[in-house]
């Protein structure tokens, strides 16, 4: 049972398509460094220290079971980064165990020489590690960022066959008796969601855990067993189309493209728990990334966020996350350092909501 | 429904999922021959192949290669002993002592028209399941599966009958192995001495393989004989009688189906459960009991007839609503994800053909199983007659890596020596293996329903009319153990009189 990173660990149910205009943005600035590069000294600088990862190969973990929604990401990209950065080959390692603690812990420690990289699931490694929770021996922050692959926004459902529509039918509800979140593990993203919720509605929200995964949750919200539950844009579609679930907010200050009827919840509540809203927002837009361990050297780093902004905006793997129905919302290396610093500098109340979903 | 159960049979029949099914096919004959490297870890590492492909080409690929599995793994336990998959332990129990009488022709041609006949009624279960699929999964929830799981802990009794306290104190030594990992209320590490690699508990396949095949490889190394080696027949012809015992038989078959496809949907109980609970069934109908575990025909067909049929029961929650039943289903969810389909209504209706593919696929790959097989039976019987200080070596390092193959972990490895070590002493003092597995399998599914049972409903749970349904069976098979039970004291003390 993975209790720490489960929430985004389970079946992922991508059906979202790759966002084109991000795209687009990435591939002219990559496309333009390249052009100005060939013509700088600088160029050959960069091509002698890229020259270490000819004829190796290079690892990357996925700190999951083969299979999963990691896996494909970390497939996809390894696929497309390895030709792209040069290196004889980029194989996928599955090293499950912990809820992805167990392979994130290894990487923390690894050499950093480039050789070993990681699908990191971010929002979980930022959580666990404000929250205190045990067997984290990493500061998320410290790893050497290479660049995001997704980072959906979280969606609160209701159940399908119940009579939640708004706000004010969870309240009259919380009235008269609790109101059921249900969560996939104690310390999940879920988890912590829940608990925000219930100190925005007076306490009147009980976190549901037992369940093995987010499947198993949404079978539960469709029976009508559960008010509500909370997981990525990707799964709570699925879910829908699946008639498990019924989504209504975005856990955050802005809404969804495209779908209008899905409302931030920032929209809804008390203006004091706006922090709250805006954090959990900036831990969950860290979704999935690959990091190498820290002090990876400059150069390396370098060719590692290059190749990786060369591949997220090759046609290939564009056409291929589309093809998949993955969804990808890539950011550079430094854009996505900023993002986990974002995160990691939560407001006090915040952690202690954290700490307080870790049992601490 | 008529109209998309033959367009989806004409897809199936294709020239190109033919083909794919076909290497699907090949490919799930060795993995499930292997121990440990099973359907599951197959399936993973194959899925990224069949990105881009057209649905059904998909699931004729994946698909075939899962339903293949679970029969070639039904092989190696005959032949060795050793479970090829976790859900074959069960084959084990009466197919091996038949290879050790020199039957392992007859054994493995029973084993293999049951795993046909089963099939065909999980996927014939599944095909009749749909226009009602959905009320169906919808009406059970963590109280039914709490109730069920009660069942399969039950049934330890009856599979430990003759030894009964030795049955229960090794089925309560399997529900605390069962406690080991992070408790899924609190998130509290229980027993995990500060190891990251205990978090999410023992692994099933490494207790599975360590449990049933250390002691057999052991015996092998010690007697220096062949499998077969102090057999008065050495009947390796029998494959035609093996494959009649199957129609002779057909109450047993039946019902091992029934159940297997029964249990399958219960998300994470599936096979490893309901072999136990087929064989605890054939055992309590049969008139033989005694004969079980030492080489009873009825045992192996009970094993062999609810092992495929819990793959069409497997398929229906996740069809339904998205909720796989077990590793393997969740690895075709997200080939469902992949290729753009989307399990929920949708499948009922403008994807009704690809649901009504996956039913005859299921089908078709037993046939082709069977008629691969076939040929093979007889060389493969012949194995038993090898000297085992031949075999040993191979068995040792097929082991080892179905351990490690799983998680890519070492820890496995340790936790398959530790298996073996208890299996070894389990059969060298006469106690039953059984219990211990049910109780490490069903431990932490009943803790999780109990908990989620009462966090729902309080404790109105108790009184859902499936729950008191259920109660009521609970207690049938109770008083017929217990029935059973006096009935054979007291035969025995008349005879002794």
């Amino acid at each position: 049972m993975s209790k720490f990173f489960s929430g985004r660990t389970g079946v992922s149910r991508a059906i979202v398509t790759a966002k084109g205009p991000r795209m687009q943005k990435l591939a002219l600035p990559a496309s333009m460094a390249l052009v100005v590069a060939a013509a700088s000294p600088v160029y050959a600088q960069d091509a002698a220290s890229c020259e270490f990862f000819k004829n190796k190969t290079v690892e990357l973990i996925v700190p999951f079971s083969p299979g999963g929604g990691f896996d494909i990401y970390g497939r996809m990209v390894a696929k497309h980064m390895g030709p792209e950065l040069g290196a004889a080959n980029m194989i996928v390692r599955n090293q499950p165990g912990a809820g992805g603690l167990l392979g994130t812990n290894q990487t923390w420690a690894a050499k950093p020489d480039g050789l070993r990289i990681q699908v990191m699931s971010v929002s979980g490694m930022v959580t666990s590690e404000l929250g205190g929770a045990e067997g984290v021996s990493f500061k998320t922050g410290e790893f050497s960022w290479i660049g995001r692959i997704t980072g959906e926004p979280d969606v609160i459902s209701v159940s399908p066959t119940g009579s939640i529509r708004t706000i004010d039918d969870l309240k009259k509800i919380g009235a008269e008796r609790k109101i059921r979140y249900g969560s996939s593990g104690v310390g999940d993203i879920d988890y912590i969601e829940g608990n925000l919720m219930s100190m925005m509605l007076d306490d009147k929200v009980d976190v549901v855990t037992g369940f093995s995964n987010s499947s198993e949750v949404y079978s539960s919200l469709g029976r009508g067993e559960l008010d509500l539950f909370s997981t990525s844009l990707s799964s709570a579609i699925s879910a829908q189309k699946a008639e498990t679930a019924n989504m209504l907010w975005t856990f955050s200050t802005k809404g969804v493209e495209g779908m209008p009827e899905i409302k931030p919840l920032a929209d809804f509540v008390d203006a004091k728990f706006l922090p709250l809203i805006k954090v959990q927002e900036a831990v969950v837009a860290a979704g999935r990334a690959i990091a190498g361990p820290p002090k990876l050297p400059e150069d390396r780093l370098k060719c590692l966020r290059d190749a990786y902004d060369r591949t997220v905006a090759s046609e290939a793997f564009v056409a291929e996350s589309k093809q998949l129905n993955r969804p990808v919302q890539p950011l550079t290396g430094a854009e996505m350092a900023a993002v986990v610093e974002e995160a990691t500098r939560a407001p006090q109340e915040y952690v202690d909501v954290l700490r307080k979903s870790f049992g601490k | 429904m008529f109209d998309a159960a033959m367009t989806g049979l004409l897809d199936v029949l294709s020239p190109h999922s033919m083909g794919l099914m076909l290497i699907g096919i090949l490919i799930g004959f060795v993995v499930g021959v292997l121990p440990g490297i099973g359907g599951p870890v197959a399936m993973a590492l194959m899925l990224p192949f069949t990105f881009g492909m057209e649905p059904i080409h998909v699931f004729a690929f994946l698909l075939g290669m899962k339903v293949v599995t679970s029969t070639t793994g039904d092989i190696t336990a005959v032949l060795f002993g050793i479970p090829g998959e976790a859900t074959s332990a069960a084959t084990v129990l009466d197919g091996h002592p038949m290879a050790r009488k020199g039957q392992a022709g007859r054994a493995l041609g029973a084993v293999l028209m049951s795993s046909l006949v089963g099939a065909i009624i999980g996927a014939v279960v599944l095909a009749l399941s749909i226009p009602i699929i959905r009320p169906i999964v919808l009406a059970f929830g963590p109280p039914e599966f709490f109730m069920l799981t009660v069942v399969g802990l039950i049934f330890m009794a009856s599979l430990s009958r003759g030894q009964m306290l030795k049955g229960m104190i090794m089925g309560c030594a399997g529900l605390l192995i069962a406690l080991i990992g992070i408790d899924p209320q609190a998130g509290v590490p229980r027993y995990v001495f500060g190891q990251l690699e205990l978090w999410e508990g023992l692994g099933l396949v490494p207790i599975v393989i360590g449990l049933f095949g250390g002691p057999e490889i052991v015996q092998l190394m010690l007697s220096k004989e062949s499998i077969a080696g102090k057999a008065v027949s050495r009947n390796i012809d029998g494959v035609w009688q093996g494959m009649l015992d199957t129609f002779r038989h057909w109450k047993v078959v039946a019902w091992a189906g029934a159940i297997g496809s029964a249990i399958g949907v219960i998300p994470g109980v599936g096979g490893s459960v309901s072999q136990f609970i087929a064989y605890g069934q054939a055992k309590q109908m049969s008139k033989t009991p005694e004969e079980f575990g030492k080489g009873s025909i009825e045992g192996l067909l009970a094993a062999g007839g609810n092992n495929n049929a819990k793959d069409g029961g497997s398929l229906v929650p996740m069809i339904a609503i998205g909720l796989p039943g077990s590793v393997s289903t969740a690895i075709l969810l997200n080939a469902f994800l992949i290729s753009g389909l989307n399990p929920g209504p949708e499948m009922l209706t403008t994807h009704l053909d690809v649901t009504f593919s996956m039913v005859w696929i299921m089908i078709i790959a037993n046939i082709i199983v069977v008629i691969l097989a076939l040929p093979l039976l007889k060389p493969l019987a012949r194995l038993t007659f090898t000297e085992g200080p031949i075999l040993v070596p191979f068995l040792l390092v097929l082991t080892v890596l179905g351990a490690y193959a799983e998680n890519n972990s070492m820890f496995d490895v340790w936790v398959m020596l530790g298996a073996a070590a208890v299996g070894i002493v389990c059969l060298r003092f006469n106690w039953p293996r059984v219990p211990l597995l049910l109780g490490a399998v069903l431990g932490d599914l009943c803790e999780r329903y109990l908990f989620l049972s009462t966090s729902l409903y309080g404790w109105s749970w108790i009184q859902r009319p499936l729950v008191i349904l259920l109660g009521m069976i609970i207690v049938a098979i109770l008083f017929k153990t217990v029935w059973d039970v006096r009935k054979s004291i007291r035969r025995s003390s008349e005879v002794r009189a």
